[in-house]
């Protein structure tokens, strides 16, 4: 009795985490070793899989399209990530203190973050309509020249960019208003009798304390925004001239319209490379150099 | 040298006034403790004087020149914050100059500055390193080090001490008696703890409710309190104060006019040596031992006197006490008078006259 | 060290805060008239650039809002006027009665409960015994265990989607409500946050509990579940609202409208191709009146739950 009771309280935790462990191996280990495998494979989804061995890879880096994919993903990535944290810091600062109105300006800020990406991709399409959409009326009520917003090779990804922005700045500046407001008060005391300037009370005490927080941030958004997909779809489907072309719209594209899996799982693999690649690359940049408590 | 004035200094959060009305003079080159319990505004005078908080009304100035609209990093003062509020981002060398930087001193200077004080307060090997990396004594040696290195003419520390351990707390005391000493600011030092104000302080000022109790030096705040407050706030047990009556009607009737209560301190009552009389001057009282604390260099018995009133009684260097009944005795001149509304009367000498009060 | 102690430190342009020859505090602007003018001015001036600023953001983050809603109910010769209406004269149903007409809302709303209910119920019961697990015993391999957990928290699902869909069609679960809701019920983000919930229960709670005979389900259920409460709720919103607008998924691992959510069909009506998008807002606002429903009722919880999870 005892015994059994002794195995059965050894036995226990294995019960308790197998479902999720298995959910997660299924989900998410299984398929990467899986993408691995279909990207040396041409297949259609339907008729029988026939090997390739790099052929698919081999493919992907002579067209000259990719390269352009490529560069589509990471502009897109680096005006993404800056804007957003730019943006964030300043809003965050300015809703840095008490009262109804940076309550108010708080929920009103963070609203677009709750509602679908979907939704906000329809009302922008609306919005940035070239002939009839409000922001063009209001360029030329103003005497401006009209933009192409979507349909201009040179501006779309930046539109692309520019809902995602609007989106995700509330969530980023409430995220460093809480850092900003965790930074014990007693430290900007000390700074005051030590005859700190606004300037070097904000230059060394204020981003040192919320260094940590901007990292985390900043990693968040830059992996967010290799998997920007709902804006691409609904607004620009990739155009005008594939100038919204990224990775992962191109895996959607060329596994779902037009059946080349073998070939999708191929710049599957090439985007989950590039993402570790940047993840290690960043951690090893500037790890160092934040401070953590 | 520096002296510090506040004149008519009140402070309120919005409804809640919690200085009312403040008038206090701190002496230059004085090692004053503002003492009290907490919320009695201590910590708000001192950060009124640094400049961290505005007085609502008033006016406070040092060193001569007021300082109502000078910012706290140009008033001349350095500060000592309870928790040390070290710069976690910056190294110990940073931290100690990040002031001498603010205030433009050359790099030459600075190097030499910093290292001059780390010598002195023993933070040399340390200076490299990253605050998280000391110990609790070693950053409160980096919070001195860096308020020393301004050579500010006041020093204002709250409750610096208040996050050591016994042992170091005890041997910090000396060494800012020590460093009082040696650089002769004016050192305005806000705790709660009496063994803490009385040890230190050169000028103690005790509050409550906002207001000054009572502003002296330590032995003249023991000697003479100037209401009950004060005299059960220093010394531990705190003063017996009891109703003028509860020592019998002979000593009452030797009570200064207008006398409500009357305090003895434990330490002055003795237990009746039978084999030597009362003289005149003593009260006999009989009384019955409750408890006994023995703390090894002390006693401290809980007796209970005729009318039920309790007292404490300190003694030293003395066998221990069967509990019951005893007698014990008190000088009229260490007894203290407080009228009804608490504050002390000044004492006529009292005829002394052997006393005995019938036991119960 | 030198004891000369030197009048109030000297901010001034010579510097040295030591040798008596340093001056004392510079004098401060004199409190003349002048002065409290142009410092009161500054304020008013300050003043006005926050209310401005704050005007400003209202028009960016709730502006886009409004032009949804209106649009949604003007007709398509108001919503198309030069210069642009910012009004309806009369409040018409014809947008909305015209999107349900195109698409059978219902059916999908009922979809977006099914999955959005099935992954919330299926998360709770997963991740709470897993995270109970991880928090509270000691065994073989745990650390590793976790760690591939919290590994699984860096990939990007989207990456994966392609060989789960290949999967998913040789099991015959495409076009099922179960394929949208498993790969979403163990998140290892879920689990990590409960973990450090219940780690910092007190041991000495759990031990008083043993000691009472009480079972591993009852200290689950009786002591740690009502602790974590705030941990649950936050996992939970932030769940629905995530499964209630997620697109990808539902788009990508579905070939029929049997399984399919909301966020797939609403941009259907895109497909109408009007002149101006009056319909498409009127379907637009099935998907974003919800959500923004709940976010005004719980506005602090959602806020909080959110930033919690940034800050870590």
């Amino acid at each position: 009795m005892k015994n059994a009771l002794l195995r059965d309280r050894r036995l226990l935790p294995y019960a308790l985490i197998a479902p999720a462990l298995v959910i997660l191996a299924v989900f998410y280990l299984y398929p990467i070793g899986y993408n691995a495998v279909l990207s040396v494979f041409s297949w259609d989804l339907r008729g029988p899989m026939k090997f390739v061995g790099f052929g698919n890879f081999a493919e992907l880096f002579t067209d000259p399209d990719f390269g352009k994919v490529i560069q589509n993903t990471l502009v897109y990535m680096g005006m993404e990530v800056s804007l957003v944290m730019i943006f964030g810091l300043i809003l965050a600062l300015f809703l840095n203190r008490q009262g109804w109105l940076s309550e108010f300006l708080q929920g009103v800020s963070f609203a677009p973050n709750v509602i679908a990406l979907v939704s906000v991709s329809l009302i922008f399409v609306w919005l940035m309509d070239d002939d009839i959409g409000l922001f063009n009326q209001i360029l030329s009520a103003v005497g401006l020249e009209p933009v192409g917003w979507l349909s201009d090779p040179q501006v779309a990804l930046f539109s692309l960019v520019l809902v995602s922005v609007w989106k995700s700045v509330g969530l980023n500046a409430l995220i460093i208003l809480s850092a900003l407001q965790s930074i014990p008060r007693y430290l900007f005391e000390a700074a005051d009798l030590d005859n700190a300037s606004a300037w070097t009370r904000f230059r060394r005490i204020t981003i040192p304390m919320i260094s940590p927080t901007l990292f985390f941030l900043v990693l968040v958004n830059v992996i967010g925004s290799f998997q920007a997909f709902d804006t691409i779809n609904v607004m620009t489907q990739g155009g005008p001239q594939s100038s919204t072309n990224t990775l992962i719209f191109s895996v959607y594209r060329e596994g779902f319209e037009y059946y080349r899996v073998g070939y999708a799982a191929a710049i599957a693999v090439v985007l989950m490379v590039l993402v570790g690649l940047i993840t290690v690359l960043y951690f090893r940049a500037f790890q160092k150099r934040v401070h953590y408590r | 040298m520096s002296q510090i004035e506040l004149r008519n200094i009140g402070k309120s959060y919005g409804d809640k006034e919690i200085i009312p009305s403040l008038d206090l003079t701190i002496e230059a080159g004085s090692f004053s403790v503002l003492v009290g319990p907490s919320g009695c505004g201590k910590s708000t005078t001192l950060r009124m004087i640094a400049g961290l908080e505005k007085p609502t009304t008033g006016t406070i100035s040092i060193g001569g020149k007021t300082v109502d609209d000078v910012t706290p990093g140009r008033r001349g003062v350095a500060m000592v914050f309870q928790n040390y509020a070290i710069y976690p981002t910056m190294t110990v060398e940073e931290n100690i100059e990040f002031g001498l930087r603010n205030n433009k001193v050359p790099k030459a200077e600075r190097r030499e500055l910093v290292h001059e004080i780390a010598e002195t307060v023993g933070l040399t090997a340390h200076l490299r390193k990253n605050p998280d990396a000391l110990s609790g004594g070693e950053r409160q040696r980096v919070a001195l080090a860096r308020a020393m290195v301004k050579k500010p003419a006041v020093f204002l520390m709250d409750e610096p001490l208040s996050n050591l351990d016994a042992k170091l707390r005890q041997h910090m005391r000396i060494e800012l008696i020590e460093l009082h000493e040696r650089l002769g600011a004016t050192f305005v030092y806000v705790t709660h703890d009496q063994v803490e104000a009385m040890s230190m302080g050169t000028s103690i000022v005790l509050m409550d409710g906002g207001r000054i109790q009572q502003q002296a030096a330590p032995t003249e705040l023991y000697a003479k309190p100037h209401n009950v407050f004060t005299s059960r706030f220093i010394g531990t047990p705190p003063m017996n104060v009891l109703r003028v009556g509860s020592f019998g009607a002979d000593v009452a009737s030797d009570a200064p006019a207008g006398a409500e209560w009357l305090g003895v301190r434990p330490e002055r009552i003795t237990f009746a040596d039978t084999s030597r009389p009362a003289v005149p001057g003593e009260t006999e009282l009989a009384v019955t031992i409750l408890a006994l604390e023995n703390l090894g260099a002390e006693l401290v018995y809980r007796v209970e006197l005729p009318d039920g009133s309790r007292l404490a009684i300190k003694r030293f260097d003395e066998i221990a006490r069967p509990l019951g009944h005893a007698v014990v005795r008190v000088e009229s001149t260490d007894i203290h008078w407080f009228d009804a509304n608490e504050e002390r009367i000044a004492e006529p000498a009292i005829p002394g006259a052997v006393r005995e009060v019938v036991s119960a | 060290m030198t004891t000369t102690i030197a009048p109030p430190a000297p901010p001034t342009a010579s510097g040295s805060p030591h040798g008596a020859a340093a001056s004392p505090v510079p004098p401060t602007t004199p409190s003349t008239a002048a002065p409290k003018i142009a410092a009161l001015l500054g304020k008013v001036v300050r003043i006005f650039a926050r209310i401005i600023v704050s005007i400003l953001l209202v028009l960016v983050f709730a502006g886009p809002f409004y032009w949804m809603v209106l649009t949604a109910f003007q007709t398509a010769s108001e919503a198309l006027s030069i210069p642009p209406q910012f009004w309806v004269d009369a409040v018409r149903w014809d947008n909305f009665i015209a999107a349900f007409d195109r698409v059978n809302f219902g059916h999908f709303a009922l979809n977006s409960v099914i999955v959005t209910g099935g992954t919330l119920l299926g998360q709770f019961l997963i991740i709470v015994p897993a995270a109970y697990a991880f928090a509270r015993f000691q065994f073989k391999g745990r650390d590793v265990l976790f760690g591939v957990v919290l590994a699984t928290m860096m990939i990007p699902g989207q990456l994966i989607f392609l060989p789960v869909f290949a999967m998913y069609a040789k099991m015959g679960l495409l076009n099922t409500h179960l394929s949208l809701i498993l790969p979403f019920i163990a998140s290892g983000f879920g689990i990590f946050l409960l973990r450090q919930t219940f780690m910092r229960v007190p041991d000495s709670l759990i031990e008083a509990a043993r000691l009472d005979h009480a079972s591993e389900f009852t200290i689950i259920r009786r002591i740690m579940l009502p602790l974590a409460k705030p941990t649950i709720v936050t996992i939970g919103l932030i769940t629905f609202i995530g499964t209630w607008n997620n697109y990808f998924f539902p788009l990508v691992w579905t070939t029929t409208d049997a399984a399919r959510t909301l966020p797939v069909a609403v941009p259907r009506l895109e497909a109408l191709d009007e002149i101006a998008p009056t319909i498409v807002m009127a379907g637009n606002m099935l998907l974003v009146v919800p959500i923004l429903i709940v976010f005004l009722l719980a506005r602090r919880h959602i806020i909080s739950a959110f930033t919690y999870t940034g800050v870590k």
